[in-house]
């Protein structure tokens, strides 16, 4: 069956057929037509502010880099979590419900997370000290 | 060289040749002369060799390990030459699939002492002491004992169109011409074989196969993405930029690793990632002048 349509496809003139057309009815592994190529950009930008927010965040203690940090290290610890769920939790494996649980679950986790690095920054002594005091211990 | 007797003409052919092939010859020869000796009398050199085992015409029977006895003294020195001797002199029902018996088919591609790797180009460990492992690729369906099912590999292959896409009629109405520049590209790529052991030992390939395209096939789909002839290269691009095709690599890099044909599917996978989100760019061919 497959080989058919391959043999077909490959028989077509090659110069002649408009591209376009070539490239519709092939077997694509799957079309979801999301573009995920600029959150994957966005994902990299964040992993590598993140290794320059941890310093500043303790040499130049602020509410700004803190609240920086926090956002990118909620982010961060989502993201991570996700491709976790996409990976372990899969539908035909756990099913629809446990899957839909262990997104939920994360995304709880880091509203939680960020939640209280607020908490820490704009009731307590802000996040850099926080790392210095646990640096401490 | 009529007049002169073998030994001088074997003399005079080693010394026309360059420095490295001779050293090669003499190596060659001082290992042909001692193996000559060494050929006498030999205790048995007994490997345990543990073969994985399934039938399609016993389901009810689980699949298990089987245990063979090989003398290793009567036996090639790899692991294929093992499986063949077992099957012609023992057991005829094992079954696997081998062909070319030199690294360049991908036939024999199966998990080696927890090694995805070929078996006609991985030798056997010669400390006795240890079994010899083989299961057939990890995560795959198995057809039967050693064969796994590459129907989803070969779909997924197909899906990325591994051919020449242009519009481009050639100057001389014949062949495509590539600078050399852009030739060097396709190093490290092309020689891929598809043996599928760089895909099934991907734990993102073990849990996603049916979305995630696999180490092998994003590597041949690079090969054809940087192809300086091949026009097709946004389109290719926009058939991948979903979660799944590429994003689901998360460079953990196995596939580096086991690649018997020492290639790197993870470092193409990076650059196809790189193309797609605008970080890098496909450069122009080069000017060809004649």
């Amino acid at each position: 069956m497959l080989s058919l349509k391959l043999y077909r496809r490959l028989n077509k003139p090659l110069l002649t057929a408009p591209m376009m057309a070539r490239f519709t009815g092939s077997a694509a592994a799957v079309q979801t037509g999301k573009n995920y190529a600029s959150h994957w950009r966005t994902e990299r930008i964040v992993s590598i502010a993140l290794m320059g927010l941890f310093p500043a965040s303790v040499l130049y203690p602020s509410q700004i880099v803190d609240t920086l940090l926090a956002g990118s290290i909620s982010l961060h610890v989502y993201w991570g979590l996700e491709a976790l769920v996409v990976d372990y939790l899969r539908v035909p494996v756990v099913g629809q419900l446990a899957n839909k649980a262990g997104h939920a679950a994360i995304a709880l986790l880091a509203i939680v997370t960020l939640a209280g690095f607020m908490k820490v920054i704009f009731v307590g002594d802000g996040l850099g000290n926080a790392i210095v005091t646990l640096w401490k211990l | 060289m009529a007049g002169l007797g073998i030994v001088e003409t074997s003399a005079i052919r080693l010394l026309r040749q360059p420095f490295t092939q001779q050293i090669k010859q003499i190596h060659i020869s001082t290992a042909l002369a001692a193996s000559d000796g060494a050929v006498v009398d030999k205790a048995p050199r007994i490997k345990t060799v543990q073969v994985y085992r399934w039938n399609p015409e016993t389901p009810e029977v689980k699949p298990k390990m089987q245990d063979y006895k090989v003398d290793l003294n009567s036996c090639g020195p790899m692991v294929l030459d093992v499986l063949i001797k077992i099957k012609n002199s023992e057991d005829s029902t094992l079954t696997f699939r081998r062909s070319c018996r030199e690294g360049i088919c991908g036939s024999c591609a199966m998990n080696i002492g927890g090694v995805n790797t070929l078996a006609c180009i991985s030798g056997v460990n010669a400390d006795l002491s240890k079994p010899l492992k083989i299961y057939p690729l990890p995560h795959m369906y198995v057809v039967k004992d050693l064969v796994p099912d590459m129907k989803l590999f070969y779909k997924q292959y197909a899906s990325i169109e591994p051919w020449l896409h242009t519009d481009v009629i050639p100057a001389n109405n014949k062949e495509h011409l590539q600078h050399t520049y852009d030739r060097e590209k396709l190093d490290g790529l092309y020689e891929c074989i598809l043996c599928a052991c760089c895909s099934t030992s991907c734990p993102s390939y073990w849990w996603n196969s049916e979305k995630y395209l696999g180490p092998a096939v994003l590597m041949q789909a690079y090969r054809w993405i940087i192809d300086s002839r091949d026009k097709a290269t946004a389109e290719r691009l926009d058939k991948m930029k979903d979660p799944f095709s590429v994003f689901r690599c998360h460079t953990i890099m196995n596939c580096t690793k086991t690649c018997p044909k020492g290639l790197n599917p993870g470092g193409a996978i990076a650059r196809i990632k790189s193309l797609l989100s605008g970080t890098s760019n496909k450069e122009e061919p080069k000017v060809i002048t004649q």
